[in-house]
């Protein structure tokens, strides 16, 4: 990686796909909304590194037989030269071949084009519920076509952690995707990632779904139904177990944009 | 190598492109075309392959650590570039003296106003270094800068609502740590293990020239090893359900020790890392106050990284110091304030 149209190329790649990344919803599988304004600024500094070095690569190439010539007579000449002279060309070399890997994710985008995570990943996590985060929890939101629609962090904190009960006969709009439930027939569990910074930091928050008709996994549902209380629970108290949804009606949708909750 | 620096008035060595006429000149930027083209061409005919859960996964986590990361290793390349174009090694060698006890904890407090996270300061590092600063007081700053500066704190704040001790407990647990390891490099480190640091410019011949040169070439540099480490670290979160993680909470002693093993494999933004370990509210406390000291000072990718910036040698013998230096102070300040 010492040749730097190589360089150039590599930048340019590099910094295009940033800023793909930042400008359209593809992005949103990986990061945040509000970082990619920021990623958009930083692909495009790459870009000008890279560019920067392309031209100055180009204007110099009818003159590249010379320098190297230059070059080649003071690599020869050794004898009077320090340590740090001798080990320049062995090091610059070795460092950078590390530089080949940036061409990785650009490779993976193409190639891969990787999905939001899905029930593999919330599979990888285990089905625990999410812990309670102590935020205080407002007056439910205003219903809209007769449910209250909440997203699934919201619902579980207000149906394992509030102590006022707040969703008791309240009629709940909810949208995931489907985790495949094992320990019973026809269930689910309705799934959602919750994203901090980008997918690598994403915890799965999941809703146990009764009353629906057995669905296929990863697909996109969103239900309405009414919160069912768990048995032995106290309200407030943390549990191993998932919040319950009992569901009457259930509709398959497209992946929602952005696909995670933050 | 490290300490001896190069006039700036010294003539631009040779270009990067070194190569002697023994040397086969290899085809890179063809390859480079080629691999993207097959990348592109081959797509639907792998669609089976590709589209198992696994590699999905896989890619998504090593997709998201890669552009998550980037802006802020390209601000930490555009400062390192800076320090290295712009900064006369005079003035960090009076700030910074070698002799002096005070160089290294003035340079893991000058690290509170950094905004960066680690994979930024690794090369800011690595150009202090260069430029003359005593590496012991470079390393401070490189520990400290991700771990203590406002964005993190807020964020931290935010992640443990009520919790303002946490808050105090991370920043000063943090700050020793980086005084600490800074000071364990100085008595047993060896500045002979740096076999990567670039004590001289990239050459650019102008100012600006030599800062967009060593930006571009620290980019290149620090960015290949921050893949790598992004590789390893969507590895370990594929392979490893985080499940297993959960049955050792209860036991004080492991759950630190899981913790602490956590921070390492999965290498989180240390601006993100106090919301993962607020998650796991199973865990004690301190076990997570040791989450959130160790996982900035060393994880996969950071060691990839000190490996490519520093040399191997360094990050063998560096990486455990920190571990040491940042599990102590975690532990020290979590019997203390929380």
């Amino acid at each position: 990686m010492s040749d730097p149209r190589t360089q150039a190329a590599l930048l340019l790649a590099l910094g295009a796909m940033a800023v793909r990344l930042g400008v359209s919803e593809v992005g949103l599988s990986y990061i945040r909304p509000f970082m990619q304004p920021v990623l958009v600024l930083a692909g495009a500094l790459v870009l000008v590194l890279g560019g920067l070095q392309l031209w100055r690569a180009v204007r110099r190439a009818p003159g590249a037989g010379g320098a190297h010539a230059g070059h080649d007579h003071a690599g020869h000449d050794h004898g009077g030269h320090d340590h740090a002279d001798e080990e320049q060309p062995d090091h610059h070399a070795h460092g950078m071949g590390a530089a080949w890997l940036l061409i990785a994710p650009v490779v993976a985008l193409l190639l891969v084009a990787p999905q939001p995570l899905g029930s593999f990943a919330a599979d990888q996590q285990g089905p625990a519920p999410l812990r309670d985060d102590g935020v205080e929890l407002g007056p439910l939101p205003e219903p809209r076509d007769g449910a209250v629609p909440l997203d699934l962090g919201e619902y579980t904190a207000r149906a394992l952690y509030d102590p006022d009960a707040s969703l008791a006969d309240e009629r709940v709009r909810l949208t995931g995707f489907v985790v495949p439930d094992d320990t019973s027939e026809g269930d689910y569990r309705l799934t959602r990632f919750r994203v901090t910074c980008c997918a690598a930091d994403a915890t799965a928050i999941g809703v146990r779904v009764i009353g629906d008709a057995p669905r296929p996994e990863d697909q996109w549902v969103t239900v309405e139904g009414t919160w069912e209380p768990l048995e032995d629970h106290t309200l407030g108290e943390p549990t191993q177990e998932l919040p319950v949804l009992r569901v009457d009606e259930a509709v398959e949708v497209d992946q929602p944009v952005p696909p995670y909750e933050y | 190598m490290t300490s001896t620096t190069e006039p700036p008035s010294s003539p631009p060595a040779a270009p990067p492109a070194a190569s002697t006429p023994l040397r086969r000149r290899v085809p890179t930027l063809e390859l480079l075309v080629v691999l993207l083209l097959v990348a592109v061409v081959l797509r639907p005919a792998l669609a089976d392959v590709l589209d198992q859960d696994a590699l999905q996964m896989w890619s998504t986590i090593f997709v998201s650590i890669t552009f998550q990361a980037l802006p802020f290793l390209v601000l930490g390349v555009l400062v390192s570039g800076a320090v290295a174009a712009l900064v006369p090694p005079a003035w960090i060698a009076r700030m910074l003296p070698a002799g002096s006890p005070w160089s290294v904890p003035k340079a893991g407090l000058a690290g509170a106003v950094f905004p960066g996270c680690e994979c930024g300061s690794v090369p800011v590092a690595g150009r202090l270094t260069g430029r003359g600063a005593p590496p012991a007081a470079a390393f401070a700053f490189m520990l400290a800068a991700p771990a203590i500066n406002p964005i993190v704190l807020v964020a931290t704040a935010v992640a443990f609502p009520g919790q303002p001790e946490m808050v105090a407990a991370r920043f000063a647990a943090s700050l020793l740590a980086s005084v600490v390891a800074g000071t364990l490099w100085a008595k047993l480190g060896s500045d002979k293990l740096l076999t990567r640091v670039r004590a001289r410019l990239v050459p650019g011949g102008s100012r600006l020239g030599s800062l967009i040169a060593t930006s571009r070439h620290d980019l290149l540099h620090a960015g290949g090893w921050l893949v790598l480490g992004a590789a390893a670290a969507a590895t370990l979160q594929t392979v490893v359900p985080r499940s297993v993680m959960d049955a050792v909470a209860s036991n004080p002693a492991l759950a630190v020790a899981a913790m602490a093993t956590l921070a390492i494999l999965l290498a989180l933004c240390s601006e993100a890392d106090a919301f993962v370990a607020s998650s796991f509210t199973q865990f004690s406390s301190t076990s997570q106050l040791v989450f959130l000291v160790v996982g900035p000072a060393v994880d996969v990718k950071l060691v990839a990284m000190h490996v490519g910036v520093f040399g191997r040698g360094f990050a063998l013998r560096f990486a455990p110091m920190a571990l040491v230096a940042a599990l102590g102070s975690a532990l020290l300040l979590g019997w203390v304030l929380l």
